[in-house]
């Protein structure tokens, strides 16, 4: 039986700083990725149907797959214990999200206010949706749903954590 | 199952960070084992065995016989 394991890197000083600052620079990529997609939706909607369908599911993948990533480089360096606390916060984070997710746009107002505000943000007025509009509400649904899971996990995982305990 | 880790522990007066460091895992993973609330897998349980120069069984116990 192969006792072999990477080792921990040792603890650093800075704790919380440092690693928040370390969280924010692997998450920086998709945010700035979605934040240019989002401020380029006036442009977008003058461009041709088939160009700004493969911007968008561009985006999407990149967010996606940029989600995978990060989740795998981060488990590279966990422990059976902490691997069993990730794959709880996942699962138990993931369901929340898209229960959250639901829940959050089943009230009419909201879904108006959501629907009217793309609407404008790809019209530039208050009309009839287009074709575009509905591309960008997939993404904007796809988006909600990869933050609500987020948040479920973070949640999840500090629920697994107070179970455990931490202290001795 | 129970475990004789912090009895262990106190004999060879390691603290759990440093049992920790032995086993290559954190100080919360020998925390979460040494209080039952995680059960290790056989790899761990056979690593932390060797860090006491023990066997399994004199470390970890079963429940009904412990």
């Amino acid at each position: 039986m192969s006792h072999a394991r990477r080792p921990r890197p040792k603890a650093q000083k800075g704790g919380i700083l440092r690693k928040s600052r370390h969280s924010l620079l692997w998450f920086a990529p998709p945010i700035v990725v979605m934040a240019a997609f989002f401020a380029s939706l006036p442009w977008l909607a003058d461009l041709d149907e088939t160009v700004t369908l493969s911007i968008t599911a561009a985006a999407s993948a990149f967010v996606l797959a940029w989600g995978r990533f990060v989740a795998t480089r981060m488990e590279r360096d966990l422990d059976e214990v902490e691997l069993a606390g990730q794959r709880f916060a996942q699962a138990r984070g993931a369901a929340a999200g898209i229960f959250l997710t639901v829940l959050l746009l089943l009230p009419t107002p909201v879904m108006d206010w959501v629907t009217d505000n793309l609407i404008l943000m790809t019209t530039g007025s208050r009309g009839t949706p287009e074709r575009d509009t509905v591309y960008v509400g997939m993404v904007f649904g796809l988006v909600l749903l990869l933050v609500m899971q987020a948040l479920g996990t973070v949640v999840a995982n500090a629920i697994w954590n107070r179970r455990i305990g931490g202290n001795a | 199952m129970n475990n004789r880790i912090r009895v262990l522990r106190a004999e060879k007066g390691w603290s759990q960070a440093e049992l920790a460091a032995r086993v290559q895992v954190s100080r919360n993973s020998i925390n979460a084992v040494e209080n039952g609330k995680f059960d290790p897998s056989l790899p761990l349980a056979f690593r932390i065995a060797d860090a006491f120069d023990l066997k399994i069984e004199d470390v970890f116990l079963r429940e009904d016989r412990s």
